[in-house]
């Protein structure tokens, strides 16, 4: 387990969104392993969103930080980007197309695959997601957990080395969130899920950290040790 | 947009079609006594190639009347039938398509790929923004228990304060996923079409109405 390569490094990381005289992240500093699945706990406020952000250079940061052996600069963006998949918190933003399976397949295509393989693809992640029967529908037409999932399958399809997802489990109901928790214990690609919901990163994380005003207060493998 | 319905004619040459006319209305001349008479033809036509259906339309207008009203208030007659008759051609177009055959339809035409993809996420957000707007709508009638005019005031009202904030945050968080997703990265192929003879129809009947009505629009008649 020690010699695998670490995909997500952060050393002595501040973020301050702009016009705020506070540090959203300050001092942090964390390791991830290669396929290791890590849920970013804490209270509303505690900085989870921004330290996801941060790792995928959408919010300026003090301090290094590496993705995938790269560190991220303005120079290196694109190339970081490529090796990520986000989930944002308002999953309607990231959904750019009029029909769902598009958006999917738009995840494999842009890394160069070809459009019937794409397709397939995503119509079996859409599929396992449990929203195989929207694949034609429009994304404006769904509900807020659909937009969750197809926005999820588009983050997920093209397994990405390093997945950053903000509440993913958020809009799902019960037998969602069974069914999301399980498909991730299974995915190879490593793993940061910013939640509040202990039961869910018990299911499919292997480590959690604790964030408290910004800091990391707490990094264990034991969820016992952890109450929000 | 609303519902898109059965069409013979492929959305590419739909969407060709409507530009054809548009630029025809926008062309025109407005000042002659023809040019009033043929920029409300060539609006009757848009609706005609398109067989699009009013009761589509009439939402749309409505809230285009709405943006458009300093225009007939300010403009001269004129300017103000020209601006009309473009609005009721892009709009024609616009909703008897529907989102997805828009998008189908963008991503064939013959424009540089770079292009193609703005114009895509135009037409996509524009439909995501409406959604909003009659969300925002929504909020305000229920939590301020007005509606009707009263309603439609208080949204008006709140467009500088709570729809153009939300819009530019939303612009915002778009742009990211956009470049977190590298969306103008890799472009999307234009696909070819096979032209039909319906299709055909379609842009060489909207060619021949704009053209007339160029040439029309330009006689002195009085
Ligand atoms: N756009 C912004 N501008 C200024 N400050 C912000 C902005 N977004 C967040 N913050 C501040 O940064 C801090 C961390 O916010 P963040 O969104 O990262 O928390 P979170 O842990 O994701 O919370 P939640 O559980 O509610 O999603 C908060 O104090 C918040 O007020
Ligand atoms: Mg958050």
């Amino acid at each position: 387990m020690t010699d695998l390569p670490i995909v997500l490094r952060f050393d002595d990381v501040s973020v301050r969104h702009s016009g705020s005289h506070v540090d959203a992240i300050h001092g942090c500093s964390l390791e991830m392993k290669e396929g290791e699945h890590v849920a970013l706990l804490g209270l509303n406020g505690s900085g989870k969103t921004s330290l996801l952000m941060a790792a995928a250079g959408l919010l300026p940061h003090e301090g290094t930080i590496d993705v995938d052996g790269i560190r991220l600069e303005n120079s290196s963006l694109a190339e970081v980007r490529r090796r990520i998949g986000f989930l944002f918190s308002t999953p309607e933003d990231q959904l750019l197309f009029p029909r769902v399976l598009d958006d999917v397949a738009f995840s494999l295509t842009t890394q160069g695959r070809k459009e019937g393989e794409a397709r397939e693809e995503s119509e079996r992640m859409l599929e396992a997601m449990g929203v195989g029967a929207l694949a034609n529908a429009a994304p404006y037409e769904l509900s807020f957990g659909q937009k969750m999932r197809v926005a999820l399958s588009g983050a997920l399809v093209h397994k990405p080395r390093l997945l950053l997802l903000d509440e993913p489990s958020g809009a799902l109901d019960p037998p969602g969130k069974r069914a999301l928790a399980a498909l991730f214990a299974a995915h190879p690609s490593a793993m940061l899920i910013a939640t509040h919901d202990l039961v869910f990163a018990e299911r499919c994380c292997d480590r959690f950290i604790l964030l408290e005003a910004g800091k990391v207060v707490r990094d264990t493998v034991q969820i016992g040790e952890i109450t929000l | 947009m609303t519902v898109p319905h059965a069409h013979p004619a492929h959305p590419l040459a739909r969407l060709c079609g409507g530009a054809i006319l548009l630029c025809g209305c926008l062309v025109a001349d407005h000042t002659t006594v023809a040019g009033l008479i043929v920029l409300p033809a060539v609006a009757l036509s848009a609706l005609l190639l398109q067989r699009t259906r009013l009761t589509s339309m009439a939402r749309l207008m409505l809230a285009g009347t709405l943006f458009y009203l300093p225009v007939v208030v300010l403009a001269s007659p004129g300017v103000a039938l020209k601006g009309l008759s473009a609005a009721i051609v892009g709009v024609a177009t616009v909703s008897s398509l529907g989102p997805q055959a828009l998008h189908d339809a963008i991503i064939r035409m013959p424009l540089p790929a770079l292009v193609r993809l703005l114009v895509l996420q135009m037409v996509h957000q524009a439909e995501v923004l409406r959604r909003e707007s009659v969300r925002i709508h929504q909020a305000l009638v229920v939590r301020g228990g007005v509606d009707g005019i009263r309603g439609i005031w208080e949204f008006a009202k709140a467009i500088p304060v709570v729809w153009l904030p939300r819009v530019l945050f939303r612009a915002d968080r778009v742009g990211m996923a956009m470049d977190m997703r590298g969306y103008g990265a890799i472009v999307p192929a234009a696909r070819s079409v096979r032209w039909r003879g319906i299709d055909f129809g379609v842009v060489f009947g909207s060619l021949g109405v704009a053209v007339a009505a160029v040439w029309f629009s330009a006689l002195v008649l009085i």
